[in-house]
């Protein structure tokens, strides 16, 4: 064994651990500081561009459209996917699990859900966003449009002559 | 040593026990694995007579896709019924019989089996040899289920009768409501549930039909509402204490009334251990009267894991309900990232929610097409007037008056028997798609054109019709050939140059897949094509002699399934970049193999091949036993793959995986298999097993009494079974995993 590359390659080691654990703060718009891992807060391409930029990383980032309670659960799928390896394929079924499990509690609240999808959308979390809309996708699926209307709050506003075109398009088909 | 582990799951003396001891093991499987067991010798033959707990259910003999009519079925069960307790020379008591079957709606033969069952019954308690009777009797259409417990009620309407019920139903210990209209609470089930202390097992089935609405039939039922019945005289503190078993038929999770229910019986029943949802059966006549855009009968039913999951949370989580979203708030672009996530079945449906909706499925940048979403199973939707829909949706979104661009257009529609139609239909199709491709409004292309029947049902000259309106369509779109990235051709006979033509003047193409296409003269299909963009191809069923990959620079997987002619399906020339090469074929006798090394000259960078030889190692089909097909498979032994050649010291230094499919715990090739890789492979990880394939042939063969069903493990017991077998003797943590 030789001992020379063993310890370049540990000193190597030790500064990707150090850049990857390089603490990022992110503050919700009620002032509250989270402190996340470079990792973590990558998973977000609005923010990986501000680091890229060589942005403030050590100001920290306000995020004046998120609150506190959304920004922590979005943080939460962060560290698994941004601090976690998804190599085997044990990992990667840990990961799904996680994905699902994380869905599954956002799904029985139905307006947090909501605020995770809105603030998914406006870190650019790719496979957050993925996996909120597809799970407000699921609920109108084979639904009739009663149903979609209320399991989104829509108020029905067409007009009689709308609702007529409707019935006729009907009909052709 | 080797083949002692492999051999370590013991046999079992199991034959041994003495026969009560056997038939309390008998006692607790279904009665076809019951009637299974008599053959397996003399002792065994006589077992089943001695019974004393017999559950006979004609449902057991209809199962699934059998082709068992109710009336055979029927006759099945009181042959049994004969057999089991009719003859008096058997000496046996049965303790308890439950007797499970169907009016037909035959009258006369109903009546008939009626009288039957009747006679058998009363002869047998008559004699003594039957001491106590549970009786279900049902309708052959699955109208309402009446039980004989509620016997009285012609109706399905009971008049009130408050606690006097309690005497009546004191020691029923099963009650069944069956056919209860949808639209009524469910809740009042619960007063019939409360004055039956006794019962174990409480069954609803709810009656949801549109084809039944509004007709003169629904309204000869009265107005189903009692005020007695109200929920408000539910007592919260009454307690179903023995209750162990909810079974809820045509469940709907969007119905708030049946997650009340559910959650109600769960509360209130303290010893309850199992709740059993089913979906509602399939009408047809509800299909007939759907309408293909909008459709009101598609079930609700939970069908993945994860809405099971969300459901099971649902019911678990007490009474509160299911919160409405905002989502309506949601902005367009993310609303229209959800609706890209949903057939287009529900896009179009949303588009009549509110004047914000009706435009939004216009922005789509995906538009998937398919003219099979609007043939659902068992609609009475020709393929002719799909066609027609399908192309007014085409019309619609492709329309340059949005200034939305579609990046992507996907679109799937069939070429129609009747050949004049089908080209009406096919020029149309071309004109909207090119002026849409022409007007920059469609940025790219996915193309998927089948036919209208099945592909073995069209003849030679059919084929023939089909490549020259291919042909024609895509010489007359010839807009198309700059952005269509993806293609399916299906059922035609080309000649080699038109064939070819096409695939050249494609050149953007990047997916191919060709489906029970031929070469007129069955002659060789070449494809040199430098600047072509095509990743992936696919041949299916083909009957060409030989594809000959000269130049794709691009190609990247390569699948070839079900070649018919001899010799190798393809060969190659420049194809730098192939990494997948799946190979899927059974070879009839008169097809002469071929060396595989010969095929794979000139693929350098191949990483995963899959062979499949379609019945060689593990094909499992009844049906194909002893039948001309079966013969035209050639014998599949050669001795040089033999096993006794495996070396014993080789082991599998890479192998992460084993995939097994057609896994049937009774065979031991089968287990012995799985060892024999577990134990050579010491880096795998995982186990993947899973059942064969359902097959209705083998289905329809199948003999009522001693059926071929899937002997693939069924619950967590048998699961945790195989999991021993395999993994006897082996520390490693090799994960087992059930399909």
């Amino acid at each position: 064994m030789a001992t020379g590359s063993g310890a370049a390659a540990a000193a190597a080691d030790a500064e990707e651990k150090e850049s990857g654990s390089r603490m990022i703060t992110l503050t919700s718009n009620e002032g509250k500081a989270f402190v996340v891992t470079e990792a973590s807060a990558r998973q977000s391409a609005t923010i990986r561009s501000m680091v890229d930029d060589g942005g403030c990383v050590d100001k920290g980032f306000p995020l004046p459209n998120v609150d506190s309670k959304t920004l922590a659960r979005v943080i939460q799928y962060c560290d698994e996917h941004g601090n976690k390896e998804a190599h085997t394929v044990d990992e990667r079924a840990a990961l799904a699990k996680f994905d699902k499990d994380f869905i599954a509690e956002l799904d029985a609240d139905k307006a947090f859900l909501y605020d995770v999808t809105m603030a998914a959308n406006y870190l650019h979390i790719q496979g957050l966003f993925a996996l909120t809309t597809q799970c407000i996708a699921d609920t109108i699926k084979g639904k009739t449009p009663e149903e979609i209307r209320t399991a989104f709050g829509i108020e029905y506003d067409l007009t009689a002559q709308d609702e007529e075109e409707i019935k006729e398009e009907d009909t052709h088909a | 040593m080797q083949s002692n582990s492999i051999q370590s799951y013991d046999q079992g003396r199991f034959n041994t026990l003495p026969d009560d001891i056997l038939l309390s093991i008998l006692e607790r499987v279904d009665m076809r694995t019951v009637l299974r067991t008599s053959v397996l010798s003399t002792r065994w033959k006589h077992l089943p007579l001695l019974l004393s707990d017999v559950d006979l259910d004609v449902d057991e003999f209809i199962h699934q896709n059998s082709s068992m009519s109710a009336h055979e079925a029927m006759a099945v069960l009181i042959k049994l019924m004969s057999s089991l307790f009719g003859s008096p020379q058997n000496e046996s008591i049965i303790k308890k019989l439950n007797l499970s079957f169907y009016l037909l709606t035959d009258l006369e033969t109903s009546l008939k089996f009626l009288f039957n069952i009747g006679e058998l019954v009363c002869n047998a308690i008559d004699s003594g040899k039957v001491k106590s009777v549970e009786l279900t009797i049902t309708t052959e259409k699955r109208r309402f289920k009446l039980t004989d417990l509620m016997s009285g009620a012609s109706n399905i309407w009971i008049e009130y009768e408050g606690k006097e019920l309690r005497t009546a139903l004191n020691k029923i210990t099963k009650l069944l409501l069956h056919g209860i209209y949808v639209k009524f609470n469910l809740l009042w089930t619960l007063v019939l549930l409360e004055s039956a202390p006794s019962v174990k097992i409480f069954g609803v089935k709810v009656w949801n039909h549109s084809c039944d609405q509004d007709t003169v039939d629904r309204e000869i039922f009265s107005e189903r509402r009692n005020d007695l019945w109200d929920v408000a005289q539910l007592d919260s503190s009454v307690h179903y204490n023995q209750l162990e078993k909810l079974n809820f038929g045509g469940f709907n999770p969007t119905i708030k009334e049946h997650l009340d229910l559910v959650r109600t019986v769960i509360e209130r029943a303290p010893k309850l251990k199992s709740v059993f949802l089913e979906d509602r059966e399939p009408c047809k006549g509800c299909e007939a009267m759907d309408n293909p855009i909008y459709p009101s009968t598609i079930s609700m039913f939970p069908q993945n894991e994860d809405e099971k999951s969300t459901v099971a949370k649902q019911l678990k989580a007490g009474t509160s309900r299911p919160d409405q979203g905002r989502f309506d708030q949601l902005p367009d672009d993310i609303l229209l990232s959800i609706l890209e996530r949903v057939d287009m079945r529900t896009v179009l449906r949303t588009s009549v929610l509110s004047t914000r909706w009706k435009h939004l499925p216009l922005l789509l940048s995906d538009v998937d097409l398919d003219v099979d979403e609007f043939i659902h199973q068992n609609s009475s939707m020709s393929a002719d007037e799909a066609m027609a829909v399908l192309i007014k949706l085409i019309c619609l979104f492709g329309s340059p008056q949005s200034e939305s661009i579609i990046k992507k257009l996907s679109l799937s529609f069939c070429l129609l028997t009747d050949s004049v139609t089908s080209l009406t239909y096919l020029f149309n199709i071309s004109e909207l798609v090119c002026n849409a491709v022409d007007s920059g409004k469609v940025k790219s292309l996915e193309l998927a054109i089948t036919t209208e029947k099945r592909s073995i049902d069209y003849t030679t000259s059919d084929m023939l019709l089909h490549a020259k309106s291919l042909v024609d369509f895509f010489k007359t779109s010839s807009s198309l050939s700059c952005c269509l990235t993806k293609l399916l051709l299906c059922t035609a006979r080309f000649s080699e140059q038109d064939l070819h033509q096409l695939i050249i003047s494609c050149d953007q193409l990047q997916h191919l897949t060709l489906y029970y296409c031929e070469l007129r003269d069955s002659s060789t299909l070449k494809l040199d094509m430098p600047n072509s963009k095509l990743r992936f191809v696919e041949l299916n069923s083909c009957y060409v002699k030989t594809v000959e990959f000269l130049c794709l620079p691009k190609l990247e997987q390569l699948y070839c399934d079900s070649w018919r002619l001899s010799g190798a399906p393809l060969s190659f020339g420049v194809v730098p970049c192939l990494e997948e090469l799946r190979l899927v074929c059974a070879t009839s006798r008169i097809q002469s193999g071929f060396k595989l090394t010969d095929l794979l000259h000139g693929t350098a960078n191949v990483q995963d091949i899959a062979l499949d030889f379609q019945g060689e190692v593990v094909w499992n089909h009844a049906c194909d036993e002893g039948t001309e097909n079966r013969k035209q498979l050639s014998e599949r032994r050669n001795d040089l793959w033999d096993a006794a050649q495996l070396d014993g010291s080789i082991h599998y230094l890479q192998l992460e995986r084993l995939e097994f499919g057609g896994f049937n715990q009774i065979i031991r090739e089968h287990l012995d298999f799985i060892r024999a890789v577990i134990e050579r492979a010491p880096n795998l990880k995982s186990v993947i097993l899973e059942d064969r394939d359902p097959c209705e042939d083998c289905e329809a063969m199948d003999n009522p009494i001693y059926p071929s069903i899937s002997m693939f493990p069924q619950n967590n017991d048998e699961k945790s079974t195989i999991v021993k077998q395999l993994k006897a003797g082996m520390n490693r943590p090799v994960e087992i995993i059930f399909c």
